[in-house]
């Protein structure tokens, strides 16, 4: 009996499929086994001895059995293994999805510029991109042949209907058809006569307006600040005065150069600082002009679209952005850097 | 405008270093642009002791302090006993090494300096002639002028009171609290009268307010070294000393004078309106056409001077100038622009009557140039300056409060520092009560109206950086979304997803361009002042510009064009202009390359894809009907219909238009280009459709095969389909057009069928509802089913 374990046991071990398994199964439990031809013999035998064999002799099966239970198992897992080996694929092949397409630059600096200051509470007004002298200059307290329109060179469709040199009539356009509080900003096309290395004919700004009692020129840099460090990180922010018809005080800010952080490089002239926009509160005539009582004042900033992106991308032409060159936007689209 | 550093401290004593000092008026509102520091490398001083002129060339023997070397120059003759700066052979200036040069048979073993050298504004060829007590040998930098810096500050608008350098040092004073110096300007008339040498009026006082003169007999020659130096870093170029007072006075003080040639004066001086067509050459040697709106200076018989902006030729300075008349005025701002914008003719003197010169530095000007003429001029002024004004110029008194200012800024600032300020910044200011204040702010300070002027003086001078930033508290409430802004979001990101490039284009274009999309001239809007001709007009149609993003990338070797547009059209409205929305959008070339579709063309359906995700975005449907548009394909293209309306079309632009754009046609490489106009789709952004039941049973689909005359549009068929009430959907799955017959199609479609009831359909059912549909289409179209 034993010799039949120690041949059953160095069978079993070679076997590797289940048609091989099976016919080792009815060679030894089989009708024509092994084991049941013990049975058969142990006829034969007296009654002690009849028990004490079976006993051995169901032990023997139960084991065989058992091992060939064990070993088909063994063989399930081994075939499903090998089939899924056999499904190899090359999981570095390029997915199957659209490599193009893309936002515009500016159009995706407009949005997050947009969305900073729409979770900081602002809302989102557009206004034309033709208007009136009037709303563009006079109202804002730039007067005919006040030395700030040199700042702005025009061009006119007539003598009283321009393209806006920049996006600070919405400002007026809301503030006349909207009674205090208000709070926008209000991104848009502006257009100046002007066209250079650093200067394109068309560009884009983002005005801000905030208008209630109790605003302070304090409020207006804690608010730009907040924008600012949302959107280049957390850099240094320095306010600067300047001038603007429609502002008073008027303020530039700078940010650290993120560059060179601060060190100076070519980009910020070596300053260590970049101008960004420009701010300041609303003049008490431009409140005058559009009938808002005395106890309403606020504050008012614009910034130059290309310019953030400019920064933020670090694009060194402006011209890059009307070009529209495939090759320039892909590097925009939500697959950036995957060839065309 | 240049300032240097040299000459500001002769106005204010100045403690900190040059880099601070930028630092702190740039922080205070008069931006530092740049800092240079004068450099001389290896120059030294030498002294010409002999020239030697010989075939155009000039050989000087230089004393160089320590010996005697030769300078050859072709450059203009200087005279002997001129100092000189020079640099020796083998010594450095600037990037360079001074080598030996030959000329001919003479060696020269080294160059003289011109001011040009110095990034001056002077003749390159002219040695720069230092001062007569400069010592031979010693380094260049020994002499002061050549100690120094250029600091450039860039103005605003409003401080035209800082165009000077004693307008720079009052805003130091203001910042360092230290006292402004001012210079000498006392001098002694010569007992001759200016009444008898001439008289003057002001007929229009509303532009001239006030008009002054003084007469001298002077001698002209060169100005002396300091003069030259001062004006050539400001920027001005010497000529002689009359000339170079004048625009010394101008920096200085800020003060634009004029000197006339008293001799070429006839009779009294006038200031008076133009005639019209009066003309008058300046002293720029141009012949200028004035109209009645401007003011000129006059003598009996002819304008002698454009008032604020430039004098005649005729009366200029001279070397045979013997006695001069001095002026010195105030004009109206508005005035001078208007002129100087007329004639195109912008000069130191408008650029600060336009801005807006002190009413009151007349007088002061005039001592002070005065006195600069006795000591370089020879002077022997005549007793008296005619003054001529109407009444006296006043500080403007201004009521603040101490709360006001600090509730604008958000500061914390004491009564005593805002005092201060206003004192420092010389606007007198007296207390009024307990918050109340009154300022007069000087006749310089054009800016000056109300509290917010004051309070960005105080917080320019305290520093915008000594407030701390705070949070505003708000009563504003959130308004709906902005629906033009939402969509433009919604369709950038959409149609990129699908695979298309954004791009912005200029909103002005050519006309004829413009002509090829849109024949409805009469509504274009042109420009009055376009840059350029191919930029003139703007645009009614987003199509120029795609077609020009196309050629553009098509030469800069793109083989895929997939672009779009989002952005506004401009309409003629009678006076105005109406704007509106348009979507555009163009694909060219091959399908985006990869590996595992084949690669094709773009086609009309492609673009088709396009407008119906456009549609998708406003929850609408279009309707395609063909097109007729002259610059679109006739057999390939459609107009889009919402509703009843026309929002634009999509197409294949038409074979013959190619070449305009100087593509060349490939059958293969189609263009295919859409436009839609946005207003409807924008407002429909926020259209929902309601929640249908899904049905409780499962989905039953049936594939149902025709063939179908080729000319039929499947469009109508699906509706058709879709028409059946036991019909959910009916998608189109396959087309085949390659059949025997030639003129006919093989249509298949997948229909999910419509459970009306709650109960399992039979098969009995399910081919009743087939066979009806099918009936159907067969009624209407001739189909047949495919075998
Ligand atoms: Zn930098």
């Amino acid at each position: 009996m034993n010799s039949i374990k120690k041949e059953f046991d160095s069978l079993v071990k070679s076997v590797e499929d289940k048609e091989s398994l099976k016919q080792l199964k009815s060679s030894f439990v089989g009708k024509k086994g092994k084991i049941t031809h013990f049975f058969k013999q142990m006829n034969g035998l007296p009654d002690v001895s009849k028990r004490e064999f079976g006993r051995k002799i169901n032990e023997l099966k139960g084991y065989i059995e058992d091992e060939i239970r064990k070993k088909s198992q063994e063989i399930d897992k081994f075939v499903k293994q090998r089939a899924l080996e056999q499904e190899l694929i090359d999981i570095s092949l390029p997915a199957r999805i659209n490599k193009f397409g893309a936002v515009h630059p500016i159009t995706k600096t407009i949005i997050e510029i947009e969305n900073i200051f729409q979770s900081l509470g602002f809302n989102v007004e557009i206004g034309p991109e033709i208007e009136y002298d009037k709303y563009n200059f006079e109202m804002l307290n730039i007067p005919k042949e006040h030395p700030a329109r040199d700042m702005q060179d025009t061009f006119y469709v007539n003598d009283n209907v321009l393209l806006r040199t920049h996006t600070s009539p919405t400002q007026i356009r809301i503030m006349k058809d909207t009674p205090p509080p208000v709070m926008f900003v209000s991104p848009g096309k502006v257009y100046r006569r002007d066209s250079d290395i650093t200067h394109s004919p068309m560009f884009h700004q983002i005005e801000g307006l905030l208008i209630d009692k109790n605003i302070r020129f304090s409020d207006l840099k804690g608010v730009l600040i907040q924008f600012l460090q949302m959107f280049f990180g957390d850099v240094p922010v320095r306010f600067r005065p300047s001038y603007f018809p429609f502002t008073e005080p008027s303020a530039e800010v700078d940010i650290g150069c993120i560059m060179c952080k601060g060190k100076g490089c070519r980009v910020c002239s070596h300053t260590g600082f970049l101008e960004v926009l420009g701010c300041g509160m609303v003049h008490p005539n431009v409140l005058a002009n559009v009938e808002y009582g005395k106890e309403y004042n606020g504050f008012a900033f614009g910034l130059g679209i290309e310019r953030f992106a400019m920064l933020k991308y670090g694009i060194d032409n402006i011209k890059l952005f009307f070009e529209n060159d495939i090759r320039f936007l892909n590097q925009f689209s939500y697959m950036a850097g995957k060839t065309l | 405008m240049i300032v240097s550093y040299n000459w500001l401290k002769e106005f204010i004593d100045i403690e900190c270093s040059v880099s601070e000092l930028a630092d702190k008026i740039t922080m205070a509102g008069l931006e530092v642009d740049s800092v240079k520091k004068i450099e001389t490398y290896d120059a030294v001083i030498g002294q010409i002791a002999k020239i030697t002129s010989k075939n155009g060339l000039n050989i000087y023997k230089v004393d160089t302090g320590n010996g005697f070397t030769e300078i050859v120059s072709t450059g203009k003759r200087l005279n002997v006993n001129d100092k000189i700066a020079f640099v020796e052979n083998g010594k450095k200036f600037k990037d360079t090494i001074i080598k030996s040069k030959e000329f001919g048979e003479f060696k020269s073993n080294g160059v003289i300096l011109s001011a040009y050298d110095f990034g001056m504004d002077a003749p390159s060829d002219e040695g720069l002639v230092l001062e007569e007590t400069a010592k031979n040998g010693a380094k260049l930098n020994s002499i002061d002028e050549f100690n120094d810096y250029l600091i450039e500050i860039e103005f605003t608008p409003n401080r035209a009171d800082a165009l000077s350098i004693l307008g720079v040092a009052r805003d130091i004073k203001a910042l360092t609290k230290k006292e402004l110096k001012y210079p000498n300007k006392d001098f002694k008339t010569n007992g001759k009268k200016i009444e008898d040498i001439i008289s003057a009026k002001i007929e229009n006082y509303a532009n001239c307010p006030r008009y002054t003169l003084a007469a001298v007999d002077i001698k002209v020659k060169p100005s002396p070294f300091f003069i030259k130096m001062r004006l050539l870093k400001s920027g001005i170029r010497p000529i002689n000393n009359i000339v170079d007072i004048t625009n010394y006075v101008l920096m200085a003080f800020g003060q634009p004078m004029h000197a006339f040639d008293a001799d070429k004066i006839d009779g009294s001086i006038t200031i008076r309106n133009a005639q019209i067509q009066e003309k008058i050459t300046a002293l720029d040697s141009k012949e200028y056409e004035l109209d009645e709106d401007m003011l000129v200076i006059s003598d009996d018989k002819k304008a002698i001077a454009i008032a604020g902006v430039m004098g005649g030729e005729e009366s200029s300075i001279s070397d045979k100038t013997t006695t001069i008349l001095l002026e010195s005025a105030h004009f109206n701002p508005t005035s001078v622009r208007l002129t100087a914008r007329k004639l195109k003719l912008h000069t130191e003197a408008s650029h600060r009557f336009e801005r807006g010169v002190d009413p009151n530095l007349c007088i002061d000007a005039t001592s002070y140039a005065l006195k600069l003429l006795s000591l370089y001029a020879d002077a022997k002024i005549y007793e008296g300056i005619i003054d001529l004004k109407e009444h006296s110029f006043e500080s403007k008194k201004i009521i603040c409060k101490y709360s006001g200012i600090n509730k604008l800024l958000g500061s914390n600032f004491n009564k005593d520092e805002i005092f201060e300020v206003m004192q420092n910044l010389q606007f007198k200011p007296q207390n009024q009560d307990n918050d109340s204040f009154i300022v007069y702010a000087p006749t310089y300070r054009f800016d000056m109206e109300n509290e917010a002027d004051v309070a960005e003086e105080v917080a320019r001078i305290m520093g915008y950086g000594n407030i701390t930033a705070t949070m505003p508290v708000v009563s504003v409430s959130f308004k709906e979304e902005n629906k033009i802004n939402s969509y433009q979001k919604r369709v950038a990101e959409a149609l990129s997803y699908m695979g298309m490039f954004e791009v912005i284009n200029y909103s002005f274009t050519e006309s004829s361009r413009l002509k090829l999309f849109d024949k409805d001239e009469d509504k274009f809007v042109y420009l009055k002042n376009p840059l350029i001709e191919n930029q003139s007009v703007m645009r009614t149609t987003i199509a120029c510009g795609l077609m020009d993003n196309l050629v553009f990338n098509i030469n800069k070797g793109a083989k895929t064009v997939p672009i779009f547009e989002f952005g506004r059209v401009f309409f003629k409205d009678k006076d105005y202009v109406k704007e509106s929305y348009k979507i555009g959008f163009l694909m060219w070339g091959n399908t985006p390359l990869n590996w595992f579709e084949k690669e094709r063309f773009y086609d009309f359906y492609d673009i088709k894809g396009v407008s119906e995700a456009i549609a998708g975005i406003s929850n609408s449907s279009f309707i395609y009907k063909r097109s007729e548009k002259e610059f679109l394909h006739p057999k390939r293209s459609a107009d889009l219909f919402l509703q009843n309306e026309n929002l634009g079309y999509i197409g294949e632009l038409h074979p013959d238009l190619y070449e305009v754009f100087g593509i060349k046609f490939d059958r293969k490489k189609r263009i295919l280009i859409g436009e839609l106009s946005a207003g409807c789709l924008i407002e429909r952004l926020n259209n929902i459709n309601m929640y249908k039941k899904i049905p409780k049973i499962p989905t039953v689909t049936r594939d149902l095969a025709v063939v179908a005359d080729k000319d039929i549009d499947v469009q109508d068929i699906i509706s058709t389909i879709k028409n059946n009430e036991n019909i959910y959907s009916a998608t189109l799955f396959d087309v085949y057009d390659q059949l025997k017959e030639k003129n006919k199609k093989s249509l298949a479609f997948r229909l999910i069928l419509k459970n009306n009831s709650d109960s399992t359909f039979k098969d009995t059912e399910i081919d009743e509802i087939v066979n009806s549909v099918y009936n159907e289409i067969e009624n209407k179209f001739n189909v047949k089913l495919r075998g």
